[in-house]
């Protein structure tokens, strides 16, 4: 439900629904000055990520050589933030880093040694009620396990245990493919109007949030139903609309991805 | 085919602004200009770097989505014959434009600029004919081929409202938030004018009779009047979008009534809903709102007196609500029910809860041994059977 | 899911008061509300209840996929729910001792629709809960937010006028099926104290 994603807190807070708290939510991780930055990594995304790792499932650390893995449709929107804060949907930006993301996700997956399938939006049609499941769940693990903290269910015990048992096979069954990488981006830039008044409100000693970008992806074993990698970005900077920007969010994104054997 | 309308001719009879309860009373206005009507020609796909183009784009993804929704009513036969109807109010953009029932039990129908149009089967319910269906699609048409929407979000942008814009005619459509929708997204007075009037001419030129169209907003209206309190735009998502107004009432009668003739087409319409009121009917009174649903009840049955589905139904919204006086009206309208032909078998059950309510006991059990016999393996037959002593069914 | 909603809300509220959020509910016996006891043998998480809420909700996966929910003790005249402010529209949901298991199945079924979610009663069958005649229910509810297909079920009874409820939703694909052998669990253990 993208329209109804902003990062403005302001927008979120005139809006009951609790999905629509993923936005606030995943933005608390951004912290009220600046947002803690995920470490942009000078190596490429696919090195091992430590051991005993907070983004992959236990007992899980590398994916076989030449595995094939489907790439969901990217679920990406880019807004522009207003001089009062609201985040409006761009279009023309989404286009553009739709394109720059679903290049760059399936390089980082064919670097990896790993064979990447893409899936179009039609052909998704078929597994909406997956997508949406996904969705649902990757919600619930940014929120429990991404941000944690006083957010965490003590019953996982710090670790990333989550399955969609039998219910992604359908998506197996259809492309062949073992694994799937599902990614979902919001992010948004402050418009001259909201950068002269954000400097404005400064020199008054009012900070006002620029853009953030918030998302996550996973990696689910359609087979087991396990998710088996997931991470969740949340900071202050990035920039989808250039593609070696995009690459490098993308990279951020895709922090802690597993390696091949 | 260009049509030519004088804006004046509807607008000289705008003699009052009646505002609805909430506005105070505005001095008469000077007619607006005289300005023909043309139908413009049909719209290309803008820059997807204007504002214009990014909603298109938006409602793209929203359309998309749509496709997928469980809410989304598949059936072709029903999803054809309101695109037909579409089709002949829009005439040459008819290509352009793409109907979506959904399965919602609110009275309410919009048209983005991408002519993606929804229509929610809450609507469906209400309408008494086709002409009605015809008027309010034609009306959506109307702000369509107009570009309101665009205007409104420009609007709405200042009033950082946009997110609410969005809850309006994405899939999603909250009917949470209406007030924040009313107050910020609405279409404006000259707006609802412009639509009624280019609605009226849409359906005129494709044959429907006009007069059917100021009796949709009545009823409409009529309905929301039914539930105290709050004012009618945060009670009903078609309100919220649409402001109603005593004004539009008498202006849509009197555009209307120099017409003659013009097809209705209750018959019709009523053939193509049957396979699916029951359902709809269900829907509406899950809402739990039983006062509205009564008032919709009682105007669906005063215009067919005889229909065991209407008189089941409005018995059940009677024993839900439960009032003084109501669970003997409520028997009075499901044994009516019992008494024709094809009644639905869960009257029984309606009957057996009233009878035990009234501690009616050997009432109670023929009744639910009734239902038992005739819907054997219903949902709740676990249940009814519990009331039957041992050996009675 | 509108209570639902409402606790996530108030759950955010209180995070960023830096309250306990979620605590871990043990194995064992354990006590809801100081009036319902349950037998727990699997991990679940609580979420400690917002101050306008009349359910206690706990969660294996999270919020946004499933949720037990427990009402405890509810009594002739109170709302099941708060009443949305600013929605005089709205009738409220009260709970009347006299109810029969259907009216509590249509009252909780009308709190469950409001945000616009499509609600279909499976199937209801009399059974016993809290030691007294009580009411067993499954059903199909579509969530209108992000049309996600849930499947639930409910235990409840009307006990010296109270209602005690315990009602379970969670995804039909994967979820539903994984736990709800421990939700009947749950339910069929539950007693009244006091």
């Amino acid at each position: 439900m993208s329209s109804i994603h902003t990062v403005s807190p302001r927008s979120v807070v005139t809006r009951a629904p609790v999905l629509t708290s993923l936005g606030l939510a995943l933005a608390l991780g951004v912290g009220p000055a600046t947002g803690q930055t995920q470490p942009a990594p000078s190596t490429p995304a696919t090195a091992p990520a430590p051991a005993a790792s907070k983004y992959l499932a236990a007992g899980f650390t590398q994916l076989p050589r030449a595995a094939k893995v489907l790439v969901m449709p990217v679920d990406v929107e880019l807004f522009s933030l207003s001089a009062g804060g609201v985040a409006e949907p761009r279009a023309d930006w989404t286009a553009t880093a739709l394109g720059h993301m679903n290049r760059a996700l399936s390089g980082n997956v064919t670097r990896s040694g790993l064979d990447a399938v893409l899936m179009d939006e039609v052909a998704a049609d078929e597994f909406a009620e997956q997508i949406g499941l996904h969705a649902a769940v990757a919600r619930s693990i940014a929120l429990h396990h991404g941000i944690g903290g006083t957010w965490a269910l003590p019953s996982k015990e710090g670790r990333l245990d989550w399955s969609f048992d039998d219910a992604m096979r359908p998506l197996q069954s259809r492309t062949g493919a073992r694994y799937a990488v599902f990614t979902w981006v919001r992010d948004s830039y402050a418009s001259a109007e909201r950068k002269a008044a954000m400097v404005a409100m400064a020199i008054l000693g009012v900070g006002l949030a620029g853009g953030s970008q918030v998302g996550y992806a996973s990696l689910v074993d359609l087979e087991t139903g396990r998710v088996l990698w997931f991470n969740r970005l949340a900071r202050a900077s990035g920039d989808l609309r250039e593609e070696k920007a995009a690459s490098e969010s993308l990279d951020a994104l895709l922090f802690g991805f597993p390696g091949t054997r | 085919m260009n049509r030519r309308r004088w804006l004046a001719a509807g607008c000289a009879q705008c003699a009052t602004l009646c505002a609805g309860g909430v506005l105070a009373q505005r001095p008469v206005p000077d007619p607006l200009p005289v300005a023909p009507w043309r139908s413009p020609q049909r719209f290309v796909r803008p820059d997807l770097a204007s504002d214009e183009g990014g909603l298109w784009a938006l409602m793209d993804r929203e359309e998309m989505r749509l496709r997928r929704s469980p809410f989304a009513i598949r059936d072709a036969a029903l999803r054809d014959y309101i695109q037909g109807i579409a089709c002949k109010l829009a005439a040459e953009h008819c290509p352009d434009v793409r109907v979506h029932a959904v399965r919602t039990p609110f009275f309410n129908a919009s048209m983005a600029p991408n002519g993606m149009m929804q229509v929610w089967s809450g609507l469906l319910l209400r309408v008494e004919n086709e002409a009605q269906l015809a008027a309010v699609l034609g009306h959506e048409i109307g702000h369509y081929l107009q570009r309101h929407t665009l205007d409104r979000l420009r609007d709405a942008k200042a009033r950082s409202a946009f997110a609410t814009f969005m809850a309006a005619f994405g899939v999603v459509g909250l009917v949470g938030q209406l007030a924040t929708l009313a107050s910020a997204f609405s279409f404006t007075r000259d707006q609802e004018r412009e639509a009624d009037s280019i609605g009226l001419d849409l359906m005129r030129d494709a044959g429907y009779d006009p007069r059917e169209c100021s009796k949709v907003w009545d009823n409409l209206r009529a309905e929301a009047a039914a539930a105290p309190g709050a004012d009618e735009a945060s009670r009903s998502p078609m309100f919220a979008t649409h402001p109603p107004s005593d004004e539009r009432s008498q202006t849509l009668a009197r555009l209307a009534a120099g017409a003659s003739g013009g097809f209705v087409g209750e018959a019709e319409f009523a053939a193509r809903l049957e396979p699916f009121r029951f359902g709809l009917l269900e829907d509406e009174i899950k809402r739990g709102q039983y006062d509205e649903t009564l008032v919709l009840l009682a105007r669906m049955l005063k215009r067919a007196p005889e229909q065991p589905d209407l008189l089941y139904v409005r018995g059940e919204a009677l024993r839900l609500r439960g009032k003084d006086g109501d669970l003997d009206a409520a028997l009075a309208d499901l044994r009516r029910a019992g008494a024709i032909d094809k009644a639905p078998a869960q009257l029984y059950r309606s009957l057996g809860y009233i009878h035990q309510r009234l501690g009616q006991a050997e009432e109670a059990r023929s009744a639910f041994s009734r239902y038992l016999e005739l819907m054997p393996d219903a949902p709740d037959a676990g249940l009814i059977r519990t009331y039957l002593p041992e050996g009675k069914s | 899911m509108t209570s639902r909603a409402r606790a996530s809300a108030l759950l955010l509220v209180l995070a960023l008061s830096g309250c306990a959020v979620v605590s871990k509910v043990e194995t064992g016996e354990t006590l809801v509300r100081d009036r319902l006891s349950v037998q727990v043998a699997s991990p679940w998480n609580r979420f400690e209840r917002g101050q306008a809420d009349n359910t206690v909700t706990w969660t294996v996966e999270g919020l946004y996929v499933d949720a037990l929910q427990f009402y405890v003790a509810i009594r002739d005249g109170e709302l099941i729910a708060p009443t949305p402010s600013g929605r005089k529209d709205v009738q409220p949901l009260t709970f009347k001792a006299s109810m029969r298991p259907a009216d509590v199945v249509a009252l909780y079924q009308s709190l469950l629709t409001r945000d616009g979610s499509s609600f279909t009663l499976d199937r209801i069958e009399a059974t016993e809960f809290v030691a007294s005649p009580g009411f067993r229910f499954e059903y199909s509810l579509v969530r209108k937010v992000d049309e996600v297909r849930l499947r639930g079920v409910a235990y409840g009874a009307v006990r010296n006028g109270e209602l005690f409820l315990i009602n379970y939703s969670a995804p039909r694909l994967a979820f539903f099926p994984k736990h709800v052998a421990q939700v009947e669990a749950i339910a069929r253990s539950a007693k009244v104290k006091g």
